[in-house]
């Protein structure tokens, strides 16, 4: 039976350890369901000149540049808005805006293409919105490259968490593998379970103190993500591991 | 006067005796005839004066008559330019306030979107690219919109300008047509002034000619008259008259206001044959006869006033016209420098007057050769 210190010392180092982690994995799917929701809503709109979406044959000419655009690798969604279908969504959205604004009572707004870029496409966005001016005599182009630049972040620092946890996760399996392989190379070596036990204890608390501690963003957070269950899983067993293999430290020295 | 002296040259023939009066009457007759001719040819001319200057009035009339139109319809012109410009004006007016409504509404435009934008999440929303652009394109058709109708301010603007310069060159033009139309009334009012000058010169001529028709009907009577009488002493165109020239005495003092012979009537432009001298003197003065004689006629003659009538024998005589009272009756011999009556009073000669002739049968001479010289 380990002392009680030993006990502890295992718990709080795996509870540390966990925490860590945790901290971690939250950051890692902030950054992911940001990104996913920045991406979801990003749109760059291409406004035509009003003669361009007038006239005869307008429709089809419309038709052939809709086609055009999709057939764009980079282009994920391309659909026509037409000024109407934009000055009625406006109304939704914003009355008085409309009724404020157009004094004259004419729809000022042209026709416009709404594309919805692939994800790959976005780094090299500038780039694909300078090869489509030459598609058509647009009016005007608009995105909001904030928007862009905070997709680009948010997936470059959810790339770091990843790749942080998953050199953590090897570390551990690897460390975890090579105690259990020692373990069973000299059967008179056995783990004790105790500290096992304390091993994944601490590890569960360290994951609850970490969501306890982010529990105000979540509560105020719109894009709030809670990691998947089998990422607590692991780490509830990474830190047995660790608490596992500590004990046989112990026990050699 | 005319038909005065014609009358007394008629009684002068009728004094030169029954034989030769015959043929002298005659002669005066043609010669009053072809005076009357005279008159009625200067009649005609005068009516074809008359005419002239009635065309002349009429084209003056017409010509007043389409400056008046011409002065009306640039008063309508004036008025339609003047109505115009006020349009213009309100419409000015009217541009002014919606440029300011609309320099108003776009600088609003602008700051709400320069809030919009500030306020903006650059962040998330694209919804709010078609907000952005919805805006941009309003501000744009606003601008368009100002630019117009700064556009229609400048034209209107020019348009009042202009609507003023082409009522000042109406204004001028009228008050030219004013002018000349009032030049033309002038001349209207002047040629119809002359028009009624000659018509008033036809009647009087027109009278003129009527009284010698009458004078040459009542000169054949008297001389009827007196060739049955047989009064006067007989004398032939041989007859001389035994005095010498410049010798005999003045009737009475006064000045010549008219000669012997021809005279033109500066009014009517026609001439005259005097056969006698008008002397002037004072209000009621003694006439004295020129020369020893007999008093073969005295009375009132048609427009002559009171006449006496002196033989002096060999057909000779003295025509006294135009006086007041007569001293001597038909019948009486007379002296030399004697009185035979009063001067008389005309309007030609305020005061007195007394008209003499001297005549050898039907011959006018000038009693002036006669007469002695005066001083």
């Amino acid at each position: 039976m380990p002392d009680r210190s030993r006990i502890a010392w295992v718990f709080a180092f795996t509870a540390s350890a966990a925490m860590a982690a945790q901290t971690l994995n939250l950051v890692e799917r902030q950054c992911r369901r940001l990104e996913g929701a920045l991406r979801e809503d990003f749109r760059v709109v291409l406004f035509l000149h009003e003669e361009a979406a007038d006239g005869k044959g307008a429709p089809d000419r419309l038709k052939i540049l809709e086609e055009k655009l999709r057939a764009q690798p980079e282009v994920a969604q391309a659909r026509y808005v037409s000024a109407e279908e934009a000055l009625a969504r406006l109304k939704l959205e914003d009355p008085e805006l409309v009724d404020g604004v157009a004094l004259v009572g004419d729809n000022p707004l042209p026709g416009s293409f709404e594309v919805t870029p692939t994800a790959e496409a976005l780094p090299r966005l500038v780039a694909w919105i300078d090869s489509v001016q030459s598609l058509a005599d647009w009016s005007d182009v608009r995105w909001k490259s904030a928007q862009l630049q905070a997709i680009l972040r948010a997936r470059l620092y959810g790339h770091w968490m990843r790749l942080v946890l998953s050199s953590l996760f090897c570390a551990a399996s690897a460390l975890a593998l090579w105690v259990l392989a020692s373990s069973l190379r000299v059967p008179d070596r056995r783990g004790e379970t105790v500290l096992c036990a304390a091993g994944a204890l601490g590890g569960a608390a360290g994951l609850a103190f970490a969501v306890l501690a982010a529990w105000p963003l979540h509560r105020d957070g719109l894009l709030w993500a809670w990691p998947p269950l089998w990422t607590q899983a692991a780490v509830v067993a990474v830190c047995a591991a660790l608490g596992w293999s500590l004990s046989l430290w112990r026990s050699e020295s | 006067m005319a038909l005065r002296v014609l009358i007394l040259a008629a009684l002068a023939v009728v004094s030169a005796g029954p034989a030769s009066a015959q043929a002298k009457q005659k002669k005066e007759l043609a010669r009053i005839q072809s005076e009357l001719r005279r008159t009625l040819a200067e009649l005609e001319e005068l009516k074809g004066a008359e005419k002239d200057l009635g065309r002349d009035v009429s084209r003056l009339k017409s010509q007043d008559d389409d400056s008046s139109r011409r002065v009306e319809h640039l008063q309508a012109n004036i008025r339609q330019v003047e109505r115009r410009r006020a349009e213009l004006k309100a419409s000015l007016e009217s541009s002014r306030q919606v440029v300011g409504f609309w320099t108003a509404a776009l600088s609003a435009e602008t700051a709400r979107q320069a809030a919009a934008a500030a306020g903006r999440s650059d962040f998330h929303g694209s919804a709010g690219l078609w907000a952005d652009e919805f805006r941009r394109a309003a501000i744009l058709e606003k601008v368009s919109h100002l630019r117009g109708l700064q556009g229609f301010k400048r034209k209107t603007e020019e348009d009042v300008v202009a609507a003023r310069r082409r009522t000042t060159e109406l204004s001028e033009t009228r008050r030219r047509a004013q002018t000349e139309r009032e030049g033309w009334r002038l001349e209207y009012a002047a040629k119809k002034a002359e028009l009624e000058k000659a018509q008033a010169k036809i009647a009087a001529a027109a009278r003129r000619a009527k009284e010698l028709e009458e004078s040459a009907k009542a000169m054949n009577s008297l001389l009827d008259r007196l060739a049955q009488a047989g009064r006067w002493r007989k004398a032939g165109p041989t007859a001389t008259l035994e005095i010498a020239k410049h010798s005999l005495p003045w009737p009475m003092e006064g000045k010549v206001l008219r000669g012997f012979g021809r005279e033109k009537d500066a009014e009517l432009g026609t001439w005259t044959v005097h056969q006698g001298i008008l002397i002037g003197s004072e209000s009621a003065a003694p006439v004295a006869a020129v020369s020893a004689g007999r008093l073969i006629f005295a009375g009132p003659f048609r427009s002559y006033g009171r006449v006496v009538i002196l033989d002096h024998g060999g057909g000779f005589l003295s025509v006294y016209g135009g006086l007041g009272e007569i001293l001597k009756t038909k019948g009486d011999d007379v002296r030399a420098g004697e009185t035979i009556a009063r001067s008389g009073e005309s309007k030609e000669a305020p005061g007195g007057r007394v008209y003499l002739e001297i005549r050898r049968g039907t011959e006018a001479l000038d009693p002036q050769t006669w007469l002695r010289r005066r001083e």
